[in-house]
């Protein structure tokens, strides 16, 4: 059981390496607007004709506008406005395209954010789902690989170390302060008005 | 130096295992909307006599009430609403709690629902929570995200450090190191270059 555990722990940091960190990078930049502060969003807007296939449906649509135009990133769920219009997003980490569909389905306005160093480290993070292509696939698979690699590495790491010979007084401190803390977070938020 | 540094990544190790649970367990919950994650919640209806200055301003009302009633919590201005008798209602949301608080006109009498999440869901808010209106010591909870946001970085180069050192597991190790997680970063490269 110990031989893997530590199969594990090795296995998962090393595979999962890159995906693990660039999540917990991401996330420190997320809540550090102080260090990593907001730059300017470069955005340019166009509007194209379009003759749209009468047999697609909204969904459809918004492939084939995307296709037509190059619009590359993970699909968002098209949203019907009150007017008529519907609006297509495709997100990509830096790059932002919005489609907006006229009601008459003749015209779409096309408008291209980009964005600084600190939206591209959230768009990394936030970037979740299985929608869109393979590409899009690959990137929820390794999201969810990354997740579960962080509670494998965890017990794993913890498991290796109970199990150890030698265990020193301070990894009992630093333990009982890790899970002593955390509960008591939790029922703090749970209890306290 | 060897031993330093398997040192810290053992205490560090210990002190964030909690953390990472968490971070994995909520990141599969904002992937797939786990169900059982929303169960336990119960909300529990109270009142309670208040005294605050009353104003046309909303998000100052909603701060006054919210302090007088001594909750922790954001006053979102989007769900102010104001009855035309001058009643007044707004919603104080956190980690935990939501509370839906209705003021009377005279601004003498609080009615409360307060709506109670199960634990899954608190500990799913752990994910990334750093400050919190009426709370001094979420900020201990955003310095121990902190502390265990460089333990990661750190036990990432200090993993593979200790992995480059053994004699066992190079082949599997360097299609691991190489394979996924190098082809880890040219998809990140590629999505966002190409998308």
């Amino acid at each position: 059981m110990k031989k893997l555990m530590q199969k594990i722990h090795l296995y998962t940091g090393l595979g999962l390496l890159a995906f693990v960190v660039m999540y917990f990078f991401s996330g420190l930049v997320m809540v550090q607007p102080k260090l990593f502060p907001s730059g300017d969003t470069e955005k340019s807007t166009r509007v194209e004709q379009v003759r749209i296939p009468a047999a697609l449906d909204v969904d459809e649509a918004g492939e084939w506008i995307a296709g037509k135009f190059d619009l590359r990133g993970q699909p968002q769920p098209a949203q019907k406005l009150n007017d008529g219009r519907v609006r297509y997003r495709f997100g990509r980490p830096g790059t932002n395209l919005t489609a907006l569909l006229d009601a008459d389905k003749r015209s779409v306005e096309i408008e291209t954010a980009r964005w600084d160093f600190r939206r591209l480290m959230v768009g990394y993070h936030r970037i979740h789902g299985y929608r869109g292509n393979i590409v899009w696939l690959l990137w929820g698979l390794m999201y969810d690989l990354a997740s579960a690699g962080c509670i494998l590495f965890a017990v794993s790491g913890v498991w290796m170390w109970a199990t150890a010979r030698e265990r020193d007084k301070v990894s009992w401190v630093m333990l009982a302060i890790g899970i002593g803390f955390t509960l008591t977070m939790i029922l703090y938020l749970m209890l306290m008005p | 130096m060897r031993k330093f540094l398997s040192k810290i990544h053992i205490w560090l190790g210990m002190l964030c295992a909690p953390y990472m649970i968490i971070f994995g367990f909520s990141s599969l919950h904002f992937n797939h909307h786990f169900s059982f994650v929303e169960t336990g919640q119960h909300s529990v209806n109270w009142e309670r006599q208040i005294a605050v200055a009353d104003t046309s301003d909303n998000k100052v009302l909603a701060e006054r009430v919210r302090l007088d009633l001594g909750l922790m919590g954001w006053v979102p201005w989007w769900e102010y609403r104001r009855g035309e008798d001058n009643s007044f209602r707004f919603i104080v949301p956190r980690p935990g709690k939501s509370y839906t608080i209705k003021v009377n006109p005279e601004r003498t009498l609080a009615s409360v629902e307060e709506l109670r999440y199960g634990p899954l869901k608190v500990i799913n808010s752990l994910h990334a929570f750093g400050h919190l209106p009426g709370s001094n010591m979420v900020k201990y909870w955003s310095w121990y995200t902190n502390i265990c946001v460089f333990f990661v970085i750190f036990a990432g180069v200090s993993g593979v450090y200790f992995w480059s050192k053994r004699k066992d597991e190079t082949l599997i190790g360097w299609l691991l190191l190489a394979g996924v997680s190098g082809g880890s970063l040219l998809l990140m490269i590629f999505v966002w270059i190409r998308g």
